[in-house]
């Protein structure tokens, strides 16, 4: 023990007595411990920390699948179904997202919620702080205006009233009471602010084609995930075998639910991930480089260090001591970045990814870096310890002079370095491609003209879901009318779905045309919008008409279709005159196509434009609206002012959100790209930063080693441009060696990557030459003053040198 | 008594190229308990050499080598790094201390290699720091002392141990003369109080404080001079 604390002693004054090596070494581990540590943080928070509620393993996410379908949501008719005949899963619950408006005393508000079937909070497992959830029958209408608050719409709002059970508030014009108040670390969905009880009428509790209901339930004590898989899909024929002609072909698939959660993000993490523990590995590289060079500086104190009587334990536990603590200073400092690393990605990050809110440094954390110390303290240690053998004892103690590393050392070094420019050229690959992928998505045409757009989102609370009446039809063209008055508006309307931020679908069947068997209907896009809405966001009518004020609810239904459905269902015919039906949404409902617009990207730049179909608002109302203003001048967000006026002129209840300009729209659509760009970006400027630290630390140590040469050669008659040749040439040997490596590497991995790659292949040689032509200039700038020193040797000194 | 170095047909060679470089030829000598015995010889003669195989830090010879009756040519590495441990000790012509470590520390180093507890690791320095007159230094750390007072600290290093045998190569060769001298004294005291020395030098004066000498040339002893003879 006595002489670990030695050790300990002389590693701390080696340390604090090298400053350079030590400031050096120390940065650099930062840099790759903080930036690992940091990604841990998040892979923690988001994929490996178990979820908040009663046994988590247990939860499950139940899915309806169709061959050609892809969101998973449930109709609540099969969700009911499935519910009461379940033998492998208990308490299954359905629920839907919802903009509520809070109105009352204090300033309106719409507040993101969830209305949920009665088991919702039995099946979490969680018990509310203040009073109760919800009870059977209050999944009735009519006995639904009942709420439970989030705690933090608790706190903000309500002042954490202790007393509140029982209070009434205004949810969506209805005076409903508060039954409960949930726990702050209860947060289920992420954005609940409050939840309300799913009462549906008829139509929707006994439709089978609007897919709009998330269920979750657990698996039953007995039960596995495999039992509950096979009698889920027995269910879904049976249920379909009763139900002929709805949709034959899907099927009920139960998942853990944290799995599910995670789906979209556990590839982008794990990537990130792996980008950063090449961070890491070019930082141990860099470690080792450099204490293999202090290792030749202290051949001959291990060698007096063995004559004296040291065995080989006693010195390798003496250099890991040393590798060990520097690994723990620079994890120390490591966690300090790594903090604040991880604030700046909780900011920067777009928001839909699951609990990264909750990333911190908890035990996991500290125990993951603790580990990483130990390992990367033993990897950069153990290397220089072991070289440290091969020291030639009695020449190390003869008189000597200069130290120097054997051809062996010198082929280490140099595999250290030419193995960082191969990480480092795989990251810049990777970093290389998704630029190229985002500048790409960036220059795709979008159908409209997003400039000096306004949106709003405008929440019409008096209606009910399934109540499409023409109140909120006579509100909104109140609204509208006055909106264009405000001064400076150019145009204004309202779309049910912002364009490139999804939205709602229908299969549709066109009338006259032979029937197409059930499940394989085409489906459509379907965008809900006012007169105007085309002038506004300036999408091209190619034929027919626009709507107009004759398209009024008692009016013939009509509707617009965009120029994909026309070419691809009337393909050189002019589809204006046909008639469509909308199958999902209620009784069929069939309008005339009155209209062919240009297409638009419904759902994000990267998402290929399928059918779509534009309502009139008059003659299909909807409850969630987004105002579109076009401003006269540059800067939209100077009407806010003016436009909430009017909106309160018309019903101050009315409240207005997500006030955004449409290109802060299509950056939020493009914001989780821009998260993972931006980390694996910085991660391959770090990994350049360090691999160029690596070269240069590398070149100077050879021109070191090579001075007496240099000196014979310029005595031999060599011009300084020779020796500045001589130290390039070397450099860009062991570049070129890295990048070969390097792209065999990035040819390989830069696959994985494909998920997240818009017009551009995982092999793109045009990236691939840029990034390496980006890399060989920085190798050549790290090689420069290395070789600008090895030109000022004198021949001289340099040949006095030994 | 029999002698405590005993060498019989010890040679040691280089092979480079194909062909074979005698360092040393056929060495055959003893030397014997409280001996002071000077190396000498050109530059290449294999003297060096010669003290490293006998301090231990060579095993790649041929030839017999008794020391203190054990063979050391049949012994394995950690028994041969026992016996070098526990009998002897090292004076290096560039005195080889420790940059990072006090002279205090540097004393310390090979008894804790010898796992000497802590408490007697310190009254031992302790001592030796006063034996040498150099308590004044202790917290020095090598950069901060002369040449003479490093090789001080180097005599002393090798001293602490209580070895049978210091090995000492060139030990004055970065000394001026008055500083020699003392360092030679040192030695000669050392060898009075019954420690075996060996030196290597190129220095007449420094081998008239020892009393045999051996001559070496290409690797063959050429001759031997004990006091006696010189006297005679």
């Amino acid at each position: 023990m006595t002489y670990i604390w030695q050790d300990l002693r002389y590693a701390l004054r080696a340390l604090a007595k090298n400053k350079g090596f030590t400031t050096v070494a120390l940065l650099t581990l930062a840099l790759g411990m903080g930036a690992t540590t940091a990604i841990f943080s998040v892979v923690n928070a988001v994929l490996l920390a178990p979820l908040p509620f009663a046994q988590p393993e247990r939860l499950i996410k139940l899915e309806e699948r169709h061959p050609d379908w892809a969101s998973p949501e449930f109709t609540y008719a099969n969700f009911a179904d499935m519910a009461k005949q379940t033998r492998t899963l208990e308490k299954l619950a359905a629920y839907r997202s919802w903009l509520f408006t809070l109105s009352g005393e204090r300033e309106p508000e719409n507040v993101d919620g969830y209305r949920v079937s009665a088991e919702f909070f039995n099946a979490l497992g969680v018990a509310p702080q203040l009073g109760r959830t919800f009870l059977p029958e209050e999944a009735r209408l009519g006995s639904d205006a009942v709420v439970v608050l989030g705690n933090g719409l608790w706190k903000r709002r309500f002042g954490s009233d202790p007393n509140i059970i029982g209070k009434t508030c205004k949810v969506n014009g209805t005076a409903s009471r508060i039954v409960g108040v949930m726990p702050a670390s209860f947060r289920f969905p992420e954005d609940a602010g409050l939840w309300t009880p799913l009462a549906l009428d008829d139509t929707l509790l006994t439709n089978r084609r609007a897919h709009l209901y998330t269920v979750i339930g657990r698996l039953k004590a007995q039960a596995t995930l495999a039992q509950a898989r096979s009698e889920a899909q027995a269910l879904a024929k049976a249920i379909d075998a009763e139900n002929t002609g709805v949709d034959p072909n899907w099927n009920a698939y139960p998942s853990p639910f944290q799995e599910r959660l995670v789906a979209a993000v556990r590839l982008p993490i794990l990537l990130l991930f792996c980008a950063v523990g090449f961070v890491l590995l070019i930082a141990c590289a860099n470690v080792a480089n450099l204490l293999l060079a202090r290792a030749a500086g202290r051949v001959k104190e291990i060698g007096v260090r063995i004559a004296l009587g040291a065995g080989k334990i006693r010195i390798l536990s003496q250099l890991l001591t040393e590798s060990i603590v520097l690994a723990l200073f620079g994890s120390a400092l490591g966690l300090l970045a790594a903090n604040f690393a991880l604030r700046a990605i909780i900011q920067l990050s777009p928001g839909d990814i699951p609990r990264l809110q909750d990333a911190s440094m908890d035990w996991r954390v500290l125990a993951f870096t603790l580990l990483v110390t130990a390992l990367t303290g033993m990897l950069f240690g153990v290397v220089p310890g072991l070289q440290a053998f091969k020291v030639d004892l009695q020449n190390c103690l003869r008189e000597s002079r200069r130290t120097s590393l054997s051809a062996a050392q010198v082929r280490l070094r140099s595999a250290l370095v030419i193995s960082e420019i191969a990480l480092a050229l795989v990251l810049l690959a990777g970093a290389g491609l998704l630029t190229n992928s985002f500048v790409r998505l960036l220059r795709v045409p979008l159908g409209f003209n997003q400039k000096n757009v306004l949106t709003l989102q405008l929440f019409l609370p008096e209606a009910t879901e399934s109540a499409f009446d023409t109140r909120s039809s006579q509100a909104l063209s109140a609204i509208l009318e006055r909106v264009r008055s405000v001064p400076g508006v150019q145009s204004a309307s309202v779309v049910n779905s912002l364009p490139i931020a999804g939205g709602v679908s229908t299969d549709f069947a066109i009338v006259g045309r032979p029937p197409v068997k059930s499940g394989d209907e085409p489906s459509a896009d379907i965008r809900i919008i006012n007169s105007d809405y085309l002038r506004t966001m300036q999408i091209p009518l190619l034929r027919g008409r626009e709507f107009s004020a004759r398209d009024s609810a008692a009016a013939p239904k009509a509707m617009i279709i965009n120029q994909t459905m026309a070419n691809t269902f009337w393909p050189g015919q002019d589809p204006v005159g046909a008639r469509v039906t909308m199958l999902d949404w209620g009784p069929p409902l069939t309008g005339e196509i009155v209209g062919v617009v240009g297409d638009v990207k419904p759902n994000g730049p990267q998402e290929p434009v399928g059918s779509m179909i534009y309502w009139p608002y008059p003659q299909f109302p909807s409850l969630f609206n987004y105002l579109v203003v076009r401003s006269a001048a540059n800067d939209p967000l100077n009407l806010i002012a003016g436009i909430k006026a009017q909106v309160r002129a018309v019903n101050p209840e009315q409240p207005v959100s997500q006030i955004r300009t449409m290109e802060q729209v299509l950056g939020e659509s493009l914001a989780q790209r821009r998260f993972s760009l931006t980390l694996i970006g910085i991660f391959a400027g770090l990994s350049v930063l360090l691999a160029a630290i690596g070269v240069a630390g590398v070149m100077a140590f050879l021109v070191a080693q090579r001075t007496q040469e240099m000196g014979i050669r310029m005595a031999l008659g060599a011009q300084r441009s020779d020796v500045f040749g001589l130290v390039l040439r070397q450099g860009m040997r062991m570049t070129s060696l890295g990048l070969l490596i390097g792209l065999a590497g990035a040819f390989g991995l830069t696959r994985l990557l494909s998920g997240m790659l818009y017009g551009v292949k995982p092999g793109d040689p045009l990236t691939f030459a840029l990034v390496s032509a980006f890399l060989i200039g920085v190798a050549l700038l790290a090689c420069w003053l290395p070789a600008r020193s090895a030109t000022r040797v004198d021949p001289i000194i340099a040949l006095r040198y030994e | 008594m029999e002698p405590l170095i005993q060498l019989r047909n010890l040679e040691k060679v280089f092979e480079a190229g194909g062909s074979k470089f005698f360092v040393l030829r056929r060495i055959t000598l003893d030397i014997q308990r409280g001996e002071f015995v000077t190396f000498m010889g050109p530059s290449g003669a294999g003297k060096s050499t010669l003290l490293s195989i006998i301090g231990m830090l060579d095993s790649a010879w041929n030839g017999e080598y008794y020391f203190l009756e054990q063979p050391v040519h049949k012994l394995n590495v950690k028994k041969r790094n026992e016996l070098h441990k526990a009998n002897i000790g090292f004076v290096f012509q560039s005195y080889h201390l420790i940059d990072n470590l006090t002279v205090f520390e540097n004393l310390e180093i090979p008894l804790s290699y010898k796992n000497v507890p802590h408490k007697e690791r310190v009254s031992l320095v302790c001592d030796i720091l006063d034996r040498f007159n150099i308590v004044g230094k202790k917290d020095l750390f090598p950069n901060q002392l002369s040449g003479g007072q490093q090789q001080l600290v180097g005599v002393a290093r090798a001293v602490i141990q209580n070895p049978k045998l210091i090995l000492a190569d060139e030990p004055t060769g970065n000394l001026h003369s008055a500083q020699g001298d003392e360092i030679m004294q040192l030695f000669k005291r050392l060898n009075d109080a019954g420690t075996t020395i060996i030196q290597v030098t190129h220095s007449e004066r420094n081998a008239t404080f020892g009393n045999r000498i051996i001559q070496l040339k290409d690797g063959w002893v050429v001759s031997e001079d004990t006091a006696a003879a010189r006297v005679g």
